[in-house]
């Protein structure tokens, strides 16, 4: 199977301002693959130079063996896209600015606007002006999913969406993918992208600093231990413990090892509380600057 | 609904505003017209006691208000600067709106190329910038026969309406250029309204000087000049060169826009 996507070395700068350097990505067709980083590490600026919305500075980029800047019209015809804010003319109502969205594709798009809107709960003759974030957004998986499009950029797509409908929105992703279609979803929250993805690529500053399977990212995955002992520890030390941190009788640190071993450790201890938890993602990202692998 | 009928829609309420503001000048305008020429002598007297720089300011230069034909030259200098403003704000909005408003990456996501959604853009713009003209040409008509003016004059509305629209659609596109060059929408706009500020300056200078000479090419406002069209004369060069310098910039505003990064302005 080839690659839904394809990037060289893709660098952007804006002026002298970085944006994304050196980025190399390959998403396979029919995965669904997470791009995580805080906010500001570059994923917009990554998917919008796949879009062809900013021009990129050097590096190449393809989409289904397309060139990004090259061929951009034909590619934007197999592509479904939902940005991380959504702005729609104010004054259309929902079902008008999804028409006009259709018109730009060549087939009809009725009932699947129907299903779609079904699905979301999606009051489609109200005015945009007057929907709430959450259903702006809804309107805006609709125009992205609405052509039945190969491939499909998710970018931050849960913001305004509440719970329930978040979960509503992961299954209609996967039956999409179920479907056939390739889906890169780029977002900050670590956990929404295990949930979902079968691949992330973690980008930080700019540059990819690491790509694994999701698999793997569970198996490797940082814990974030914090325990309180009766009396205030001397020193602690442990295989796998990084960032570890003592403040009295509370010790906290990040952790990658073997569960027994940490288990067996903390069972040796006179513990008043214990707690093992996924760490936030910048906790994370600590760790690939402390270890040197920033530039990776 | 397609983007061409989209892209009018969207101008429609502008336009009726513009269009009012066309009404009021030309209507507002030729009923002081009759008062104007009911004293025709004390009129000339009285603008001839002015600085010549304020009379070049008022569009006055070079015509006699007690007829007509000059007072409605003077009019159509307004109207002239009127449908730059509104060429100006229409070459803008084809360019930077979706950005202001931050629907560009709606649009713009679309497969479909940028020279062809700003093709549909300025195209619909231009549909505005022709209505504009042909209104001003009906507006002076039915202006003149409901306030019972004597003689013929189509044939010098018509003369004006089309040099208006040639001004207005140098305008429009160098506004295009601007907005397409420049990073910000605010810039760009700024930018295509000093141009009108500037070029309106440079016609007092024009009409200041005995012979203008080359001063003239920089100022569509000079282009057509009332006296010229009065006497029922037609600057064809002038024309020429006003369709060769929108081709030139709508050019430039199509290579810059397919060349920028979209975003947010």
């Amino acid at each position: 199977m080839g690659h839904a996507i394809e990037t060289n070395k893709l660098t952007k700068y804006y002026g002298k301002a970085r944006g994304i350097v050196d980025v190399d990505l390959a998403v396979e067709e029919g995965e669904i693959f997470g791009f995580i980083g805080p906010n500001g590490a570059g994923k917009s600026t990554t998917i919008r130079t796949l879009l062809g919305l900013i021009k990129k500075t050097s590096g190449n980029a393809s989409i289904f063996g397309m060139d990004c800047e090259k061929d951009k019209v034909k590619i934007l015809s197999e592509v479904g896209y939902l940005p991380g804010e959504v702005f729609y003319y104010d004054r259309m109502r929902a079902i008008d600015l999804l028409r006009y969205s259709a018109s730009f594709y060549k087939k009809d798009c009725t009932q699947r606007i129907k299903e779609l809107a079904d699905v979301l709960s999606l009051d489609l003759n109200k005015k945009i002006e007057d929907m709430s974030l959450g259903n702006k957004k809804k309107v805006g998986i609709v125009q992205g999913l609405l052509h039945s499009p190969k491939l499909i950029i998710l970018d931050e797509p849960t913001s305004g969406l509440d719970p329930l409908m978040q979960r509503t929105f992961f299954d209609l992703i996967q039956r999409e993918n179920e479907r056939g279609a390739t889906v890169l979803f780029s977002s900050h929250i670590l956990g929404e992208v295990q949930r979902i993805c079968d691949r992330v690529a973690i980008i930080k500053e700019g540059r990819i600093v690491d790509l694994r399977s999701i698999d793997d990212l569970r198996k490797n995955s940082y814990k974030k231990v914090s325990f309180t002992t009766q009396s205030p520890l001397a020193d602690f030390a442990l295989p796998g413990a990084a960032q570890i941190q003592q403040d009295g009788a509370q010790t906290s640190f990040l952790y990658n090892g073997d569960i027994n071993a940490l288990l067996g450790k903390l069972a040796g201890l006179s513990l008043v509380n214990a707690d093992v938890s996924e760490p936030e993602l910048e906790e994370i990202f600590l760790h690939y600057y402390e270890d040197g692998e920033a530039n990776a | 609904m397609n983007l061409f009928l989209k892209e009018l829609k969207a101008g429609l309420k502008p336009f009726f505003f513009w269009t009012l503001g066309l009404f009021a000048l030309i209507f507002a305008g030729i009923v002081k017209s009759g008062a104007a020429m009911a004293d025709g002598a004390f009129m000339t007297e009285l603008i001839g006691k002015f600085p010549r720089i304020v009379i070049a300011v008022m569009g006055m230069a070079n015509v006699d208000i007690s007829n007509f034909g000059g007072f409605y030259g003077v009019l159509m200098q307004y109207t002239f600067v009127l449908t730059a403003v509104y060429g100006t704000h229409l070459g803008n909005n084809a360019v930077s709106r979706e950005s202001v408003d931050r629907t560009y990456e709606f649009l713009f996501t679309k497969p479909r190329s940028r020279a062809f959604i700003l093709a549909r853009k300025l195209l619909a713009a231009t549909v505005y910038l022709t209505v504009f003209a042909a209104l001003n040409l009906l507006f002076s008509v039915l202006a003149a026969k409901q306030l019972g003016v004597e003689g013929d004059y189509t044939g010098l509305f018509l003369r004006f309406s089309f040099s208006m629209w040639l001004v207005g659609v140098v305008f429009f596109a160098l506004a295009a250029m601007f907005s397409a060059s420049f990073p910000s929408a605010e810039r760009g706009a700024r930018a295509g309204n000093l141009a009108v500020l500037g070029t309106y300056a440079l016609a007092v200078v024009c009409d200041l000087l005995e012979k203008p000479g080359v001063i003239r090419l920089f100022t569509p406002f000079r282009y057509f000049p009332n006296h010229e069209l009065m006497a029922g004369g037609f600057p064809f060069e002038f024309a020429a060169l006003s369709v060769a310098l929108a081709a030139a910039f709508l050019v430039l505003a199509f290579f810059r826009f397919e060349r920028r990064d979209l975003g947010a302005l």
